[in-house]
């Protein structure tokens, strides 16, 4: 699945990491229940042990801090995140601004077009959304771009997402509990385009 | 004992924990800010204050209407009883039946839309009855071309192309006399121009202005609609296919598909005499309509265009989670001009609905999915931002009620709706 | 080494306690007053089994709800009711005191002290817990366990403001039982010696410090809660001037010790009873008083990751966080290590295998593991901003602690201590029942939960749309869930049973023997 934040490698491999250590603690638990044989484990193995685990943990930290720094360096080099434009960065190909409210998304263009719950986008392109909230702590997560973020009234948000491939509509769904209307805060992200 | 005890505390304390939840369920409750985070901002200049253009596209493009709200419509239509209706909770309880109930109780049903030479027209079971003057007088009866009235109720039809009349009769559809300006009004109140709405032997219709359209069955949908197929288009007598429309010409004389795409249709200017010009030749007589052209709607609310004169101006505001008033009395063929304003602290909706339309969708109103599917109204301005106001022009074209609301998820069931109504047809609320 | 054994003949070999009615002989004016720890303990393991059932119905109530898609029985507000008095009589009702009140009932003995210090404290700390689950159950708020404003302060309807005070009284008792832990294991080491100090009072000292240290913040915010709705102040409302973010740092300043509430007891219960129905002390001492002392203070500097998707945190304080969050499975490690470490080493005595406790005891060492090490992918960052944050994957591996580790735990207490404050056996089956229900159901629950979360399943909401990935784990949850209740059910009617008609416990109902061996005497400890 193509995510926002360029996660299919690096998901497979956190995975990967997550079931082989947990395969040998599991694998270990259930040896030392039942096998016959009695192995008295040396001080040494566990440092050994842990000094692996803090090798998988750097190693986690160091691939989702890249990533990361990736995608907020995207936001910085074009200017939003409170500095200015580099020189020569890519923009985003469109710029939406989001109103989160009580209960429901209202999507703003450049060109002072509202829509409510419906962000309408072409296949492939960059999208900044500028997210703000009119009341309370609302969430907005868009399944297909692997992209979720908080935000609390007042502040502005910035995620952004390359839009799918393929023509259609996608979830955008509130992920903060906001209210009575939390259930049925969704909306539309349409990829125009002919639908295959 | 201890533990018997123990046992006794917990079962009461699970029951009536579980009573005061489960049982006696406590209504939505939210109350709003001090201010809103919006407003602050675009007073700040962070945000722009508009105003805001509507993207119709999207409206019409990304939002799905499910099949079943048609169901749900007939069901509803067919038992419009007061006792059915507890607007209060907003809890709208379906109805049985299979024909569709009017604001005002009655229930049409829609017939085979071709109006012979004689002005007969050919309803469903193979009677005719004459072409009629289309405006009920005040005691719903209708004077038809033969000078028989016969008691009208508005316009929409059930499956079997019965007609429930408003004192209780019922009658294959009838009428389809347009008005001086050739416009037909539909069994939903919205109107069209006219054609010879006899298919030529190819199925095509020849309209007004020498274009043809392939005919359709042209038996509207119950709730007026054109829409034949479940997924809003019609089929022609050639097989193609074309999306149905909101039978609703907009002043350039496009009529709006239910895709978006717009098509000419023809504008049907009647001759001296009352009778209209078919593409055949014939003629049809007319009867006076009394509808102007520049109010357009369906369910006998037209809404106006901008010079339109209004007879009386009301200011309603919106705020959470009621509006100013919400129990406004009007008179039919009144025009009133509405200005709307959101007092409140978030985004709220506007629009009008037939009773009808409601409780059609009031099965999915709490669904995860209500904002993902079209709610089908009246008249809708989908987003107001909080300080935001916008105005219009409503003609109350036949007697009965309607309702005004916000259908935000929760705003309804909170408070936000109320109802305009003639005298005598306000229901319980 | 010389504590060691010193380890094994408090825990491995003597049995402390010897069986007795004292359930039987408890009245009325007991129940109520008596500052004696075995009845104050009894009385907090039994009110916490009701929370219990109070919290599993609120459960089984919502997930009837989300069994399959539409709304059936639950409008918004009450199915957000439901869920909040689950989260809260869950984690503030049932797990915190049960493991707090094993932990009264056996530190005396344990510790050496005799009887329990400042259980005054402990009683009042009881009370107050009593008085804000009243609150809870008037005001039945509906703004989630973690109440965030400004939200929590617009729902809630006219006794919202129960339900903040309701969070400052379990502020003041847990603070009462921080002082009542930390002063029992202080008292301890100061007359027996820090190097001889079993594990039990380690972890009491840790919990004392977790629950003092962050307990005051959380009274706090309650205050300011009940302020800021009184429109007294404007704290966390931002349309008054104040600040979520204000908020978020002090509630989970709170928030993520708390839920190392639950787990150190847990854990102390867990080195105190291994070395018990193993016959052999722990494989490291030292290791796990290193993973006590790392875990508390680790505790206290990781809560940003709570709110990590919010713009604030960012740039150095994200990285800080992640790695610091990241780096906290380090003690959880070195404990499971020294569990596994301590199975390996030697036989398992057959008596031990028998024992439901010991079941429970390995099905928690499971379950640690399993919410875990898949905590590896909530920790990142990157990941957390993905499928994480407040999908199913959260619940998902705060369910497999709570429940799967610290609730298995407190049930591997509960049988233990059984028949000492009974005088009688459980019944075997029954128990055995119970066992496999629970962990079936919560083996299925934790992993459909984190494939919910994987898939986007929201949370807080009362419906869901159709999806074909979301509604059959869903069908399937509402199952494991029932599951889970009919295992607490068994549970319920094998206490209530067995404590008038259960078999009468010989002198050490923990006795180890093998099958081959039979006999009663005392294992040694091993070299």
């Amino acid at each position: 699945m193509e995510t926002a934040l360029g996660l299919s490698g690096y998901q497979a491999t956190m995975y990967i990491i997550v079931f082989v250590v947990l395969g040998l603690g599991i694998g270990a638990l259930f040896l030392a229940l039942f096998l016959p044989a009695r192995w008295k484990l040396k001080h040494w193995m566990e440092f050994a042990f842990v000094g692996l685990l803090i090798v998988v943990v750097w190693y986690g930290d160091k691939r989702s801090a890249e990533i990361v720094s990736a995608y907020q360096g995207q936001m910085e080099q074009a200017g939003v995140l409170d500095q200015p434009a580099i020189d020569g960065a890519e923009g985003f190909d469109r710029e939406l601004t989001v109103i989160a409210f009580q209960w429901g998304f209202a999507f703003l263009t450049d060109d002072d077009e509202i829509s409510r719950n419906a962000a309408i986008v072409q296949p492939g392109e960059t999208i900044l959304f500028r997210i703000f909230s009119n009341d309370v702590i609302h969430g907005f997560n868009i399944p297909a771009a692997g992209i979720t973020a908080e935000f609390d009234p007042g502040i502005e948000r910035d995620v952004w997402i390359r839009a799918p491939e393929e023509p259609g509509r996608y979830l955008i769904q509130c992920l903060n509990y906001c209210g009575v209307g939390h259930a049925q805060m969704k909306a539309w992200l349409v990829v125009e385009g002919e639908e295959a | 004992m201890i533990m018997r005890l123990f046992l006794i505390v917990g079962v009461l304390l699970l029951s009536a924990t579980a009573y005061f939840t489960v049982i006696r369920q406590e209504p939505e409750f939210q109350s709003m800010p001090a201010m809103s985070s919006l407003v602050d901002l675009q007073s700040q200049g962070v945000l722009p204050t508009g105003p805001f253009d509507e993207n119709e596209e999207i409206e019409h493009g990304v939002f799905d209407v499910p099949p079943m709200d048609e169901v749900m419509l007939e069901e509803a239509m067919s038992n419009m009883d007061m006792g059915g209706m507890d607007m209060g909770g907003m809890d709208m309880s379906s109805s049985e039946g299979g024909t569709m109930t009017m604001a005002d109780g009655s229930t049409m049903p829609m017939a085979d839309m071709a109006p012979a030479d004689d002005g007969m027209m050919t309803m469903a079971d193979g009677s005719t009855m004459p072409a009629a003057d289309m405006a009920p007088a005040d005691d719903g009866m209708m004077t038809m071309a033969d000078g028989s009235t016969m008691p009208m109720a508005d316009m929409a039809p059930a499956d079997d192309g019965m007609m429930t009349m408003a004192d209780g009769s019922t009658m294959p559809l009838a009428d389809m006399a347009p008005a001086d300006d050739g416009m037909m009004t539909m069994a939903d109140g919205s109107t069209m121009p006219m054609a010879d709405m006899a298919p030529a032997d190819d199925g095509v219709m020849t309209m007004a202005d020498g274009d043809t359209m392939p005919a359709a069955d042209m038996a509207p949908a119950d709730d007026g609609v054109m829409a034949m197929g479940d997924d809003d288009t019609m089929t022609m007598a050639d097989g193609s296919t074309m999306p149905a429309a909101d039978m609703t010409p907009a002043d350039d004389g496009m009529m709006t598909m239910a895709d978006g795409s717009t098509m000419p249709m023809a504008d049907m200017a009647p001759a001296d005499d009352g009778a209209m010009a078919m593409g055949d030749g014939d003629t049809m007589p007319m009867a006076g309509m009394g509808m102007e052209a520049d109010c357009e709607g369906e369910g006998g609310l037209g809404f106006c265009d901008e010079n339109a004169g209004f007879d009386r101006e009301i200011n309603l505001a919106m705020s959470e989670w009621t509006f100013s008033d919400l129990n406004i009395d009007v008179q039919a063929g009144e025009r009133i001009k509405f200005t709307v304003t959101n007092d409140g602290m978030i985004l709220h909706e506007f629009m009008f609905m037939a009773m009808a339309q409601m409780q059609a969708v009031n099965y999915r109103a709490r669904r995860a999915d209500w904002s993902l599917l079209e709610h089908e109204a009246l008249f809708e301005q989908s987003l107001v931002l909080p300080g935001e106001s916008f105005s219009f022009v409503v003609e109350v074209q036949n007697t009965g009620s309607w309702m005004f609301m916000c259908m935000l998820p929760y705003h309804m069931q909170m408070g936000m709706m109320g109802q305009i109504a003639t005298p005598g047809a306000a229901m319980e609320m | 080494m010389s504590n060691a054994h010193d380890d094994a003949a408090r825990m491995g070999a003597v049995p402390h306690w010897e069986p007795e009615d004292v359930i039987g002989k408890m009245t009325l004016k007991t129940l109520l007053f008596s500052n004696d720890y075995r009845h104050i303990a009894i009385k907090g393991i039994l009110t916490s089994v009701a929370m219990l059932g109070l919290g599993g119905l609120m459960a089984i109530l919502f997930r009837t709800e989300l069994a399959v898609p539409d709304v059936q029985f639950f409008g918004a507000r009450p199915y957000m009711q439901l869920m909040t008095l689950h989260g809260m009589f869950m984690v503030f009702g049932f797990i915190i005191p049960f493991v707090i009140s094993l932990n009264y009932y056996m530190m005396p003995k344990v510790l050496g002290t005799g009887r329990l210090l400042w259980a005054g404290a402990a009683q009042w700390s009881y009370w107050l817990l009593i008085l804000a689950a009243v609150f809870l159950i008037i005001a039945r708020p509906d703004f989630t366990w973690t109440f965030y404003p400004p939200m929590s302060l617009r729902v809630g309807g006219d006794y919202a403001f129960l339900g903040y005070m309701a969070v400052t009284l379990v502020a003041i008792s847990e603070f009462l039982a921080g002082a009542v832990m930390f002063r029992n294991g202080w008292e301890a080491a100061r007359r027996i010696s820090w190097s001889k100090l079993p594990l039990m009072g380690w972890g009491a000292i840790s919990e004392g410090i977790l629950l003092m240290g962050s307990t005051p913040i959380l009274g706090l915010v309650g205050i300011y809660m009940l302020t800021d709705w009184l429109e007294i102040t404007a704290m966390f409302d931002p349309a008054r001037g104040g600040s979520v973010m204000t908020f978020m740092f002090m509630f989970w300043f709170y928030g993520h010790p708390a839920v190392y509430l639950p787990l150190m007891p847990a854990i102390a219960v867990l080195y105190t009873l291994l070395p018990r129905f193993l016959g052999r002390p722990i494989w490291n001492y030292w290791s796990a008083v290193i993973a006590f002392s790392m875990l508390t203070v680790l505790g206290f500097i990781v809560y940003p990751h709570h709110f990590q998707p919010a713009e604030n945190v960012s740039g150095w304080l994200q990285r800080t966080t992640q790695l610091l969050t990241l780096a906290i499975f380090i003690p959880s490690t070195l404990h499971v290590f020294n569990w596994i470490a301590s199975l390996w080493e030697d036989r398992i005595p057959d008596s031990a295998r028998r024992a439901v406790p010991f079941k429970f005891i390995v099905a928690a060492i499971f379950f640690l593991m399993l919410g875990g090490v898949t905590a590896y992918v909530n920790a990142q960052i990157a990941t957390d901003s993905d499928f994480v944050h407040n999908t199913y994957f959260v619940p998902a591996h705060f369910h497999a602690m709570f429940v799967g580790f610290m609730a298995n735990m407190a049930m591997a207490g509960a049988y233990y201590l059984y028949p000492y404050f009974t005088g009688r056996m459980y019944n075997q089956a029954l128990a055995n029942t119970h066992f496999w229900f629970w962990q079936i159901g919560i083996f299925s629950k934790v992993m459909l939960m984190y494939y919910l979360g994987f898939v986007y399943f929201p949370r807080w909401v009362v419906d869901y749309l159709p999806l074909s990935q979301w509604t059959m784990p869903q069908y399937m949850l509402t199952g494991a869930a029932y599951l889970i209740g009919l295992g607490f059910i068994v549970f319920v009617t094998n206490i209530m049973w067995s404590a008038t008609r259960g078999r009468v416990a010989e002198a050490d109902p923990w006795a180890l023997s093998d099958d081959a061996v039979k006999s009663g005497t005392t294992a040694q400890p091993a070299e």
